[in-house]
Parts: C-alpha cells; sequence; structure tokens
C-alpha cells in the first residue's frame, strides 16, 4: 500500500476558554482511499487525543454529522478524499462546543 | 467533596432515541406520563435505526397483497429463522403487532412505497412471503424522521442529547433513575425516574468490522447488567458477509451480495476461485447469512483470504452500480475507488442477537427497568430475519412505554441513594485526571481486533479460553487508561467509559460462547461444529453479590407444537 505523510491543518477552539480559534497542523501517513473523516479521526486516535470530532459516524451518507468546512466548502467528510494541505474547519453558522463538535439543532 | 449535580425528576426516563426509544417515548407520553428522552448523540442523526436502509417485516396478507401470508405464517417463519432458539411469546407479539407498526408509520407520514397505491415488498432468504416494506432505500431514517416528528408533538416528552448515561440508579433492587454525563458540558445530570426504559441498540463496535455505526458500542447492555438484569444468548451475534475491510475509510460499509450476485458479481478467494459451494453446495452465494458468514470465513481462516483479512466481490459486470447504490457504491468511487473488480470483503458484525432477558411486557427481571429493541432479547434466537430489526423496534417500544408508564402510576417513586451518585461521578471522573501510556482509543482498537479474531464468527473452547486471559490484562489496563483534553466534548473521555464497558460485554460473550458447545445460527464453534439439540435452551449471566457472574440455564419458552412442514 502506497502511503504518503501529509499535513492538514484544523481549526481548534473552546468558546468558554475566552481564548481567540486557532489552526493547528497535523501530519499523519495517508493512502489513497483515506477520507477526510478517516484522516481526523486518525489525528485524534494517533497523534492528538484532545482533538473534538463529532462523535457519531454512520460511515453510510445518511447521519450528515461529519459535515465540516474544507478548504472553505461544505462537504461530508466521509466521502471526501483527503489531500496534502487541507484546511478543515467546523461549518459556520454552528455554535462551537469545541474544535470541530458542534451544537446540532434539530427543531423541537 | 460532594460533585455539584443538577436532578432531574420524570415519570418515565427513557434511555436511547432510536427507533425504540422514540417510540417507547411517545407511548409513555400518550399515557399521560411526564418524560425523558436521552440520546447519546444528536437525536434523529446518530443511533442505529437511521443506517437501517431497506426491510421492515409487516405481514401483507393483512394489507392486501399475498391474501396467504399472515401472522401464522410469519410465526413460524421467525421459529425456524431463529434456528428454533426464538421465545414463541416474544415472538406471538411480535407477528400480532407487525402490520399494525406499517400502518402507524404510514399515518405518520412515512410513505412506504408503493405501487398502484399497495405497498411493495421484499421477500428475504428465509420468508415464505414478500414481507419486506421499504421507502426508497432509506427506510430507517425516514421512519426516524417521522418518530421524532410525534416525539415533538408531545409536550410531555423532554428530549436531551449528547447524553450519555453512565449508571442505572436502584432503590432496593428497583430502578429509580440514572447518572448521566452531558458530553458537550462535562457536567454531571441525575435523574430521579418512575421506571426507565432502555433502548439502546447492540454493540457491533465489539468487533474490528463491523456494519454498525460508530456508537453502536452496547451501553445498555452493560448498564443493565451492573444494575442486576439477566443477559441471555449473549454468544448470539450476527454477521453480514459482505462488508467492505478496505480501504479502511469505508470498513464496514455493506456490499448488497443478494442484489449484485445475479447480476452477474462472483465472490472468490485470493486465488481468484468462487469457494462457496464448498460451504453450501446448493445455495452457494445465495446462502442464508449466517451459512455466507461462515463460509467467508473459514476460507479467510484457511489461508486463501487478502492482505486485509477478506476475501474478494468482484462487481465489474453489474450495471450501473453507482447510480444504483449511491450509499455503498456511490461512496465507494467518490473516495477514489476507481474500479470493482475486486473489492476485498469480510463478514462484519450486524446485529446483537443477544441482550436483556425481557418478558412480553417488555420487562427486565429487575422491577422497574423495561427494554425494547436491539438491547433486549429473546425473539430472533440464533439468527435474526432480515427485516425484523426495524419492526421490533415499534412493536415492543409501545409495549415498553405502555409498561414502564403504568409501572411509574401504581408505584410511588423512591428515593436512590446519594452516595451511589457520589459514588458513580467519581468512578466517571477518575479518567480525567492524571496520564497513562495508552489512550483510550487505542484499547478500544486493540479490543476490537481480539474480539473479531477469537471470538466472532469462529470460535472454539481454546479461542475463547484465550480470549478471557487476554481481557483480563486488558480489563488491567483499562482501569488505569485516562482521558487528557477536558471536560467538554471529550471524545477520549468517552472512550474511556465505553471501553470499561464493551471489555464487561465482551467477557459475558466469551463466557455465554463457552457454554454453548454446538453450532446454531449465528454461532459457530470449530470443536463442535454441528447443532446438538441438548442445547436447545438459553444461557443467561447475572451479576451476583461478591461481583460474579451467575451463569444458569432456562428452557425456549414455546407456545404451539410444531407441525412438520
Amino acid at each position: 500500500m502506497k502511503t504518503k505523510t501529509i499535513q492538514i491543518k484544523v481549526l481548534r477552539q473552546d468558546p468558554s476558554s475566552g481564548q481567540e480559534p486557532a489552526y493547528q497542523q497535523y501530519t499523519i501517513e495517508s493512502y489513497p482511499g483515506m477520507s477526510v473523516l478517516e484522516a481526523l479521526q486518525t489525528v485524534y486516535g494517533k497523534v492528538d487525543s484532545t482533538l473534538a470530532i463529532q462523535g457519531y459516524a454512520c460511515y453510510r451518507l445518511v447521519c450528515s454529522l461529519c459535515t465540516y468546512r474544507v478548504n472553505g466548502k461544505l462537504v461530508l467528510a466521509c466521502r471526501t478524499p483527503v489531500e496534502d494541505g487541507m484546511v478543515i474547519e467546523p461549518p459556520p453558522k454552528r455554535n462551537v462546543i469545541r474544535d470541530l463538535a458542534t451544537e446540532i439543532v434539530t427543531e423541537r | 467533596m460532594k460533585a455539584p449535580t443538577e436532578i432531574l425528576s420524570c415519570d418515565v426516563l427513557v434511555i436511547g432515541g432510536g427507533g425504540a426509544g422514540c417510540r417507547a417515548a411517545i407511548e409513555a407520553a400518550r399515557c399521560g406520563n411526564s418524560v425523558i428522552l436521552v440520546n447519546k448523540f444528536p437525536i434523529g442523526r446518530s443511533g442505529t435505526t437511521i443506517t437501517a436502509m431497506i426491510t421492515y417485516t409487516g405481514t401483507m396478507g393483512q394489507l392486501g397483497i399475498c391474501p396467504d401470508d399472515g401472522p401464522d405464517v410469519l410465526f413460524w417463519d421467525v421459529v425456524r429463522g431463529g434456528h428454533r432458539l426464538g421465545n414463541q411469546d416474544l415472538i406471538e407479539v411480535f407477528c400480532r403487532g407487525a402490520r399494525d407498526t406499517v400502518l402507524e408509520l404510514d399515518s405518520w407520514g412515512m410513505k412506504w412505497d408503493r405501487v398502484d397505491g399497495k405497498f411493495t415488498a421484499t421477500r428475504l432468504p428465509g420468508q415464505t412471503y414478500p414481507r419486506g416494506n421499504h421507502r426508497d432505500a432509506i427506510t430507517g431514517m425516514m421512519m426516524q424522521r417521522v418518530l421524532c416528528e410525534q416525539v415533538r408533538k408531545h409536550e410531555n416528552i423532554r428530549v436531551i442529547d449528547n447524553l450519555m448515561v453512565t449508571k442505572i440508579l436502584e432503590d432496593a433492587g428497583r430502578a429509580a433513575g440514572a447518572v448521566a454525563l452531558d458530553i458537550a458540558s462535562g457536567r454531571f445530570l441525575t435523574f430521579h425516574a418512575g421506571s426507565v426504559v432502555l433502548a439502546t441498540g447492540g454493540a457491533g463496535r465489539l468487533y474490528k468490522v463491523t456494519s454498525m455505526p460508530e456508537d453502536a458500542r452496547g451501553d445498555g447492555f452493560a448498564l443493565a447488567y451492573r444494575a442486576g438484569a439477566t443477559m441471555m444468548d449473549m454468544e448470539f451475534q450476527q454477521f453480514y458477509p459482505t462488508c467492505v475491510v478496505f480501504p479502511t475509510s469505508v470498513r464496514g460499509v455493506m456490499v448488497p451480495g443478494a442484489i449484485v450476485y445475479p447480476q452477474g458479481a462472483r465472490l472468490i478467494n485470493s486465488l481468484g476461485e468462487p469457494f462457496m459451494h464448498k460451504y453450501d453446495p446448493i445455495r452457494k452465494e445465495m446462502a442464508t447469512r449466517d451459512m455466507m458468514s461462515r463460509g467467508m470465513a473459514l476460507e479467510i481462516a484457511a489461508g486463501r483470504g487478502g492482505t486485509h483479512g477478506g476475501v474478494f466481490i468482484d462487481c465489474s459486470k453489474v450495471p450501473d452500480l453507482v447510480a444504483k447504490h449511491p450509499k455503498s457504491f456511490g461512496l465507494f468511487k467518490s473516495i477514489g475507488m476507481e474500479s470493482f473488480d475486486r473489492i476485498e470483503v469480510a463478514p462484519g458484525a450486524h446485529f446483537s442477537i443477544g441482550g436483556i432477558q425481557i418478558n412480553p411486557f417488555c420487562e427486565s427481571n429487575v422491577p422497574g427497568l423495561y427494554a425494547c429493541g436491539e438491547v433486549a432479547t429473546g425473539m430472533h434466537g440464533a439468527n435474526r430475519c432480515g427485516g425484523n430489526a426495524l419492526a421490533e423496534t415499534q412493536v415492543f417500544g409501545r409495549i415498553a412505554g405502555e409498561q414502564a408508564a403504568a409501572f411509574a402510576r401504581y408505584n410511588a417513586k423512591t428515593d436512590f441513594c446519594e452516595e451511589d451518585v457520589d459514588k458513580e461521578i467519581a468512578r466517571v471522573r477518575s479518567f480525567l485526571t492524571g496520564e497513562s501510556k495508552e489512550t483510550p482509543k487505542e484499547l478500544i482498537c486493540e479490543l476490537q481486533e481480539l474480539m473479531y479474531k477469537n471470538a466472532g464468527l469462529i470460535r472454539s473452547e481454546e479461542s475463547l479460553l484465550n480470549t478471557l486471559n487476554q481481557l483480563v490484562d486488558l480489563k488491567a489496563r483499562a482501569s488505569d487508561v485516562k482521558a487528557g483534553g477536558g471536560e467538554k466534548y471529550n471524545l477520549a473521555w468517552i472512550d474511556a467509559i465505553d471501553l470499561q464497558n464493551m471489555i464487561q460485554i465482551a467477557e459475558l460473550i466469551c463466557v455465554s460462547a463457552l457454554q454453548r458447545k454446538e453450532s446454531r445460527g449465528a454461532h459457530f464453534r470449530l470443536d463442535y461444529s454441528e447443532p446438538d439439540d441438548t442445547f436447545l435452551k438459553h444461557f443467561c449471566i447475572t451479576l451476583d453479590k461478591q461481583d460474579g457472574r451467575t451463569i444458569t440455564s432456562t428452557p425456549v419458552i414455546r407456545t404451539r407444537e410444531e407441525v412438520e412442514s
């Protein structure tokens, strides 16, 4: 399997801390077929377990919880191949809990 | 020091917001009770129900499609499909109730697929008649949507998202509430409830390869077991035969074998040879899920699998894959899979058959504690038939809600012991402070590898004892694991809590599987490879006062004499 070392940038923040959001760069091993979601899970699992991403994933395009802003565009991270230099941010207009974990408001 | 916690009071506390939990909450609310419905992640966008693609069992005879079909025909299909191990009192309830739930969901706006105004249904292996109702290929998602709408209509249901229950509180052996962690804030909530319904789903994520979503970690099994509930049939874990193993970004995604084989797809080993004829000479690739999974696992174990632990499905001759299957082949294409001629697949954990023992009123043996859906057990026996999981959530969700409401009404609330709350919060918080060499996630991955390899599809006394041994070591390391990262939405903290539950469930599975010295349905023992009817009984495990396990067996409940067909 051909692997490649890549870097991705993730916007991190804790709104209750009073500190401004800041980008953090992570280095991971990628391979052809790795999604942005798997890349983020790899960061959490192997590089930095303090990174917060949405804790649920369905892996079949039904939950859309892995909607993030990648290089300025809203995408489903599970179906987007990861690339070197990608910038990943939470979706705009959502209340951020921490890092990429946001409040999902379902009408009720 | 006493940790500050908010106390919320309700008649009925429902844990888990999938199909079963929503249905239970709706029914309890209809009975006039105050209900709190909690879900570990955002309700409507998490859990297992939304991931169910297609079939929902309803008997079509009563819907005017197959006049000869009805509850009696379905009854024997479920009994035989479960290799005669299903408790027939539950099967009776299921068969009589399934049709009405189809109509109820329809009245709530489900809009089942119809042709000329009549329901259309798929016939699945093991079913005498077509009775798998569907809505596009997103049946579960649509179901969840209409259920959430109904939940919203009841002012006496309060929904709380991102809430992880870590303990059922008891008073004198009766369920009295729960302690929960608010994942977003890291604060604890205590529930004071008249009765509790568990609807937390299965534990497919105990295994490395699984078609189950990220949160199918079996919280409810561990909660119930620690509260004194009897766990039954824990050795039975259904596997879906063709789940992708590589690329790992789509690991677990199901390739719909039964649909693509008739269109020219082939299942082959690493030598390029078809192999299913060796394991099921007549049905070959169209065998039932348990036989397919067993055949594939044996072929892989014989060393004829690929580098990622699977065999291969060649779909190169099947037309329009991406257009017809956007949520599987469409997904593969979008992450860069260029051809579908050699997709590596292996059986993945698909449905936890075992669970909390219930009677037809959804009562566990703990007064005030009810269970419904995948977390409960009894009707499926040794193998779950396709389509029955979704219908089960509605048939038994309604009963659990109604019964839990009645219990809360006729039994005065009791007080739980505040010391239990403090102890639980201290236990959960202990993972936050300090440092450990290993992360919770690493240990979860190790557990998943271990269970998949040794206690998954192919089991033996040796592999099970070996697993139990390794679990002792893993348990010791897990109890010391730490999760830095603070209190707010700390995934490592959740993983650390889940890990303790998952190890406990893994032990129950192995202990139960050791008892069953035969092969039946989803349970296959290399050292006892044939069914043996002296094992036509259930194994039950309870936690005794000394923190040890008590294992007993109980007969299969039969309501009808079997007629040879």
